[in-house]
């Protein structure tokens, strides 16, 4: 068991003033059995308060609807305490070749986890745009194929900030040879489900051991055979374990933006934002800053 | 005054389409005698006046199309009407209205199938791949369960009558069909012009459609202590049906808004009036799936209301008809509805489809193969309308790569045999006289809450070039009022 507290800030600036505007994020921690958040608190510079809703897998998001009050600027600002407790689990089951493919090729099986069975446009890949080794193997089992293919994938890329975009596909990123999570993410769903493995996108913050400042980070759930989804970052090697907090999974980044906004305004825009998870029970403590940062 | 007819002395009989007014032996069906009496004791220029009396009609009242494509946005048209009426007997309708009712309620379970358990695909019934390649699949839906179950509310269903007298199924509408305020303003018109040549009291009135519309929206409103405000959602008055949306949002007596009348808050969907916001409880909306909502679809619509699904999916707002529901309307889904009625009702199909050959079943691959010269092939995949096939306008060496096509990717590949749309007589302006022109049947269902409601008749809509089969108004249709008898 680990506790964090994460901190999302973002300010957003424009030159003309924005008449109407309609914003939602998807930045909360979501709770499931490895995590819980114990408390949150949400600051920001809009008249009104947001209002909350689920979208379509379910998560919360955070709505701020702008219809009278015109404004310059938007600063927003999610501190949340979340408790975290997700041992490295097992991934490799004692299902035969047969048995796993059995209920992979099952037409229920698919119908089920078709969402994350089909192909998007910034996940999908061809074998020929790949390695046909990266495939399972005859021989291979779910579980022990996911471990060789995400340290595969881990070597297709090299990670450079800024190298892609939120629009870089997969296929795109692998042709670069460089990108960032979210480009590891889509080759590995890429590859995937292709192969009938069910697999998701994940959102997410990552603790990184030495408290640096982070950013949003990207990974995936992969569905094995009689034991569910599992996480795999590719971008790291890793499985998922207690560094990892999820906001939100879907078929892809599209599922998963942190900001989505729709408005009315003349002019361009700047958006900066910042991420830190610190490995701290001291919630208060960040919640005083947090008061002063916003004002 | 004359007494004997002119108007009638050339029309050509053509064994190879159903004319609906007269036999092959020049007699008229029983029911049209009375209004081919009427019409047969007037002479051309009697029947010149009553056409343009007719079409004052139309333009006192407004009622006008708008045109794009000859260059001036929006070229405001009269809809070409013809005031010989197509007449269905009772006892044709009482069967058509069940197989409407019958099909739609079948699509509707298949709509909620889809987004829910999906047994119909788990039996394989109708193939998954058809349905998650259809760019009309909404993954929100899976996600939204729509008051009392109810996705397609509103459906119109293309008829033709074929050349061995029975109707068949055409194609389904089940994202935003229009058309419907043309049957009311062709029946007010041919009231207008005809009052008293016809016994209107041996006619079904459509005059309730209006009132059946709102109550079918009111009926699956959440669930609420006051009356349920009902609005209609508009692209705007550029978009062609303009005019139908403010003819139905007047008739029915609710709000004609725009994205930007409408906000969400809380998960409500508010729309802004003079006395303030006022909670909306089912929107009929009438753009695209795609514009609805500008977080969730296209973020660059300004057509539509940003949080809508949001409230959607909360239980707080009915969206008419339900996103999604284009899955089910698509040309190679369509050839599936017989089987869904089997499936999900255990009823044989009341109305047939136009018989489809899918190539990927092997007996209907032979025939298709055997038979290609008397087909139309058109390709599974969603493009729809894009490379279809009629073959007997094919050389050999095309035939015979079209073939090829099939047998390389029979799954790809269905064919269907030229059906041959009937023929009604049709007042011809150029030469003063009826003569037969193609046409089919656009009729409109509605399903609320455990009330199908078909309206009677329909829009009849004719192909006023001579031998012409397209009866779309851009492309110079017209239409016909349609009755249906007592």
């Amino acid at each position: 068991m680990t506790d964090y507290v994460i901190e999302y800030r973002t300010l957003t600036e424009y030159e003309k003033s924005v008449k109407q505007g309609a914003y939602e994020f998807l930045i909360m921690p979501c709770e499931n059995e490895s995590q819980m958040v114990k408390h949150h608190r949400l600051l920001h510079s809009m008249p009104r308060e947001p209002f909350t809703a689920r979208n379509k897998y379910g998560f919360i998001t955070y709505h701020f609807h702008s219809n009278a009050d015109t404004f310059d600027f938007f600063s927003l600002s999610l501190l949340a305490q979340v408790a975290k407790n997700q041992p490295t689990l097992n991934v490799v089951t004692d299902l035969s070749l047969e048995e796993e493919n059995s209920i992979l090729e099952d037409i229920d099986f698919q119908m089920d986890h078709q969402s994350f069975l089909q192909s998007t446009a910034l996940s999908s890949l061809k074998p020929g745009d790949f390695y046909l080794d990266l495939l399972r193997q005859k021989e291979e089992t779910v579980g022990m194929y996911l471990l060789r293919l995400n340290s595969a994938v881990h070597g297709m890329l090299q990670y450079v900030r800024g190298s892609t975009n939120t629009g870089t596909s997969a296929k795109v990123a692998l042709q670069g040879g460089s990108g960032v999570c979210q480009d590891f993410a889509h080759i590995m769903i890429g590859i995937l489900r292709q192969q009938n493995i069910p697999t998701r996108y994940v959102s997410g913050y990552l603790s990184l051991s030495d408290n640096r400042d982070s950013q949003l980070h990207a990974w995936v759930e992969v569905f094995i055979p009689k034991l569910g989804w599992r996480g795999f970052d590719p971008t790291n090697n890793l499985q998922e374990n207690d560094h990892f907090i999820k906001i939100a999974h879907g078929r892809d980044y599209l599922d998963c933006q942190p900001i989505k906004g729709v408005l009315v305004t003349d002019g361009g825009h700047k958006t900066s934002y910042e991420v830190s998870v610190r490995n701290s029970k001291d919630y208060n403590w960040f919640l005083q800053q947090q008061q002063q940062q916003q004002q | 005054m004359t007494t004997t007819s002119n108007l009638f002395q050339h029309y050509p009989l053509n064994a190879a389409f159903f004319d609906e007014v007269f036999r092959q032996d020049g007699q008229v069906y029983p029911h049209y005698e009375d209004i081919h009496r009427q019409f047969s004791r007037l002479t051309s220029a009697d029947f010149e006046r009553l056409n343009e009396y007719a079409k004052l009609s139309f333009l006192n009242q407004g009622i006008t199309y708008a045109v794009y494509s000859d260059g001036h946005k929006g070229a405001e048209q009269i809809f070409p009407f013809d005031l010989f009426p197509r007449v269905i007997p009772a006892a044709d309708w009482e069967m058509l209205e069940k197989g409407l009712i019958q099909r739609n309620l079948a699509l509707n379970l298949f709509i909620k199938d889809v987004y829910g358990e999906r047994k119909i695909l788990k039996d394989k019934v109708v193939p998954s791949a058809l349905i998650f390649s259809s760019p009309h699949y909404c993954e929100e839906m899976k996600s939204i369960k729509p008051k009392n179950d109810v996705y397609c509310h509103i459906s119109g269903t293309d008829l033709i009558r074929h050349s061995d007298g029975r109707y068949y199924v055409l194609e389904d509408n089940l994202r935003s069909p229009s058309g419907v305020s043309y049957v009311l303003s062709n029946r007010d018109a041919m009231k207008r012009t005809l009052s008293n040549a016809f016994r209107w009291s041996s006619v079904r009135s459509v005059n309730e459609y209006p009132a059946e519309l709102l109550a079918t929206l009111q009926s699956v409103a959440p669930n609420t202590e006051e009356r349920p405000t009902c609005a209609l959602l508009t692209p705007g008055t550029y978009n062609s049906a303009y005019y139908e949306h403010s003819f139905l949002a007047q008739t029915m007596g609710i709000e004609l808004v725009e994205g930007r009348d409408l906000f969400v808050e809380n998960n409500y969907v508010y729309m802004r009036t003079i006395h303030g916001p006022k909670r909306v409880d089912v929107i009929y909306r009438r753009i695209d799936d795609a514009f609805l909502d500008p977080l969730v679809f296209r973020p660059e619509s300004m057509l539509g209301v940003a949080g809508i699904m949001g409230a959607y999916r909360a239980g707080n707002i009915t969206i008419v008809n339900a996103p999604g529901t284009g899955v089910a309307d698509d040309k190679a889904v369509c050839s599936y509805v017989p089987d869904m009625i089997k499936y999900y009702l255990g009823e044989e199909p009341i109305i047939p489809n136009v018989p489809t050959y899918l190539c990927e079943r092997e007996e209907d691959l032979k025939y298709v193969l055997e038979h290609i010269q008397d087909l139309v092939i058109k390709p599974v995949d969603m493009s729809g309308g894009y490379g279809v096939m009629i073959c007997d306008r094919l050389s050999k060496a095309e035939l015979e790569e079209v073939k090829q096509n099939i047998q390389a990717d029979p799954r790809n590949y269905i064919a269907q045999p030229r059906m041959s749309l009937s023929v009604h007589s049709t007042y011809i302006e150029k030469k003063g006289e009826f003569e037969p022109r193609h046409i089919d049947l656009r009729t409109f269902t509605l399903m609320g809450k455990e009330r199908p409601y078909v309206l009677p008749g329909g829009l009849s809509r004719v192909a006023l070039k001579e031998g012409s089969l397209i009866v779309n108004s851009s492309q110079g249709g017209g239409s016909k009022d349609t009755w249906v008898t007592v």
